[in-house]
């Protein structure tokens, strides 16, 4: 492929870390149905306040089943180009050649702060939370009139902090 | 608590709150701002009990001091003279912290308040209260209190007793509902320390730092990294940084904080500030992001001087978690797979020095991504995205102690191990290996004898550190009747 601009860059992945932001918080709170969703089949590190958590269907199964409700707000996000030649794997077993992979084929940076209330009320404190993930190139062949997310979580870390 | 009970039974001189406006020198007979601010910090003096951390503003109507100034002569001004006792406290203090550490408890009881519009400037300058005495004074219902609902977000104690207001059916409901950390309300418990607790858990329990390192290389590399920052940043970038490293910060002016004290604005950080959900057009999204030493150095060298608190020396302050990450760009370009790295991401706090010797303290979250590449150790900074929030405190990260007892059933689990210090038998940055090993023998040595943690550690370096001999020289001795009692764990009935 030709070498994307910087402003290409740029732009693919401060709007894949815009689109997952927005898409996966709401998610938690109201479609959990849907989480698991979010998660690349080859998970790397999934953890919740330092417990770790296998995968994405083992997140969806926790917030599912033992969550309360929970309300996020994101206050603050950024977001970086890890690889920008990241190896995507091919459903034959073997790595994207350079020549097939697109601007899309970027793993991405993503770094998230705001605040966490659980439980229904409005009363309940306001938790800080900060939470970083490495978002990498869904590897599924796109279906026809199916859209599907572009980006999955290889890795998550969400905590706590106030 | 007790200290707020201490106040009550005191009779109340009755004389109505009426104020002179001193302070004011427009007045040819009113006293200097200067005299007026020795007065009364000559008054708050004497109702400040710095070891009980007390305020007590109690009775002021009936103080000779405040008569003989002459507080009580008009009611004109009477609206003055609370905010300008409050601002006299405020600066008897060279800094926030100090002044918040100072007083924990204030009584404004028998004053004949019917609202709290005299007095509603406290909520300024003593956010954090914990404990508030309100009793015997004029409070009708809720509105007469509706300016605090607010406030005094830690507030623990309330006593409105000798309020009409107390009567009222919706009282202790509206009480609750407001102060979410209210647990005694006119003297009675109204929220069990469970009940608190309850409210404090989340349903994701808070464990230990999930460390993964390789090699010790993130440890040493934090341990390096902010000792670098603080004392020489060119040295740090020069060292670990390369062309291809990328730096970002972003500002989250709105987090929850510890402290509901003001603090100062993000003026120096604010224009490099990356938060996409306020930087949206992508000019700006471009420019606010650094690649390369000479970058990250011009953006570095804008930013206000930092200390960190040392790593070693104050492990609770930090939260620092890392594992290895695979896919990362090869620097020499041959891994068409790519290479492992490790993701680093940590929570701390620092104190900004800033050229009046003011000091700021802020909470940041810092990720980085180290991957191989030319630096020292043979590694580079791949990313490194900096987070700044008002200062959150590390309260959230503690572990829970045992401040509720466990249920019965997990007892028997809970004696297998040893009481031992937090994080001991667990890796973290400044431990090497070898300590941890050994920490976590101690551990099993202890749970097997039932020695304490130094005894354990003793009778296993005795023996080399082998648990086998270890053991068998412990029975021995113990069949000898040579090990003192204090060897032995208290007994856990």
């Amino acid at each position: 492929m030709a070498v994307p601009s910087e402003d290409t860059l740029t732009k693919v992945s401060t709007g894949a870390a815009t689109e997952f932001v927005q898409s996966f918080y709401p998610a938690l709170q109201s479609n959990r149905a849907t989480i698991s969703s979010f998660y690349n089949p080859a998970i790397s590190t999934i953890l919740f306040n330092g417990n770790p958590v296998a995968d994405g269907s083992a997140v969806q199964e926790i917030f599912v089943n033992q969550m309360p409700p929970a309300h996020y707000e994101v206050q603050s996000f950024d977001c970086q180009v890890i690889n920008r030649n990241f190896p995507t794997p091919t459903a034959a077993g073997g790595v994207k050649p350079l020549s097939q992979a697109t601007v899309k084929d970027m793993s991405i940076l993503v770094v998230v702060s705001g605040y966490v209330r659980f439980g229904e009320s409005k009363d309940m404190p306001q938790r800080g939370f900060s939470e970083t993930f490495v978002l990498v190139p869904n590897p599924a062949e796109g279906q026809k009139g199916k859209r599907q997310k572009d980006w999955l979580i290889q890795s998550q870390n969400f905590r706590l902090v106030v | 608590m007790d200290r707020m009970l201490n106040l009550d039974g005191f009779s109340f001189a009755g004389a109505s709150l009426s104020i002179e406006a001193y302070g004011d020198s427009t007045n040819g007979d009113a006293p200097s701002t200067a005299d007026t601010k020795a007065k009364m910090t000559a008054i708050l003096g004497k109702r400040y009990y710095q070891q009980t951390k007390l305020l007590d503003l109690s009775k002021l109507g009936s103080d000779p001091d405040l008569l003989s100034m002459g507080v009580f002569n008009s009611t004109s001004t009477e609206s003055k003279f609370f905010p300008a006792l409050m601002k006299v406290w405020e600066m008897t203090w060279d800094s926030a912290a100090k002044r918040r550490e100072a007083v924990e408890s204030v009584s404004l009881a028998d004053n004949q308040l019917a609202n709290i519009s005299v007095v509603t400037t406290l909520a300024q300058t003593f956010p954090d209260l914990k404990n508030l005495d309100l009793s015997n004074n004029n409070f009708k219902d809720s509105q007469a209190l509706l300016a605090w609902r607010w406030k005094f977000r830690s507030l623990e104690f309330l006593d409105l007793t000798g309020s009409p207001f107390s009567a009222d059916p919706t009282f202790k409901d509206t009480m609750l509902k407001w102060y979410p950390r209210l647990r005694v309300l006119n003297n009675i418990e109204v929220r069990t320390a469970e009940e608190l607790a309850a409210l404090k858990k989340t349903p994701i329990p808070v464990q230990g730092p999930y460390f993964q390192d390789e090699s010790q290389i993130a440890e040493n590399f934090v341990k390096a990294f902010f000792v670098g920052y603080d004392n020489d940043r060119n040295d740090l970038l020069n060292g670990i940084y390369d062309a291809h490293s990328v730096f970002s910060l972003n500002v989250n002016p709105s987090a929850p904080r510890a402290h509901q004290t003001g603090t100062a604005g993000w003026d120096q950080y604010i224009k490099k500030s990356r938060n996409l959900l306020k930087i949206s057009h992508l000019p700006a999204r471009m420019s606010r992001v650094f690649t390369g030493v000479q970058k990250i150095r011009e953006v570095w060298d804008t930013l206000p001087k930092t200390q960190h608190p040392d790593v070693l020396a104050h492990p609770e302050q930090w939260l620092i978690e890392c594992h290895p990450i695979p896919g990362l760009p090869d620097p020499s370009g041959q891994s068409g797979t790519g290479v492992g790295g490790l993701l680093i991401m940590i929570h701390g706090k620092f104190d900004e020095i800033h050229s009046n010797n003011q000091v700021e303290t802020r909470s940041f979250d810092r990720t980085f991504i180290l991957g191989p590449g030319g630096g020292v150790g043979g590694l580079r900074v791949l990313s490194d995205v900096l987070s700044l929030r008002a200062y959150g405190g590390n309260e959230a990260w503690t572990l829970e102690t045992a401040a509720i007892p466990p249920p019965a059933a997990a007892a028997p689990l809970a004696q297998q191990q040893p009481p031992a210090p937090e994080g001991y038998g667990h890796p973290a940055p400044g431990k090497t290996d070898t300590q941890v090993q050994q920490e976590q023998l101690v551990l099993q040595m202890s749970a097997k004898t039932n020695m304490t943690l130094q005894y354990s550690e003793m009778a296993l370096s005795s023996n080399g550190w082998n648990v086998e001999s270890a053991l068998k020289n412990f029975e021995e001795l113990k069949a000898q009747g040579q090990l003192p009692p204090d060897a032995f764990l208290p007994v856990v009935q």
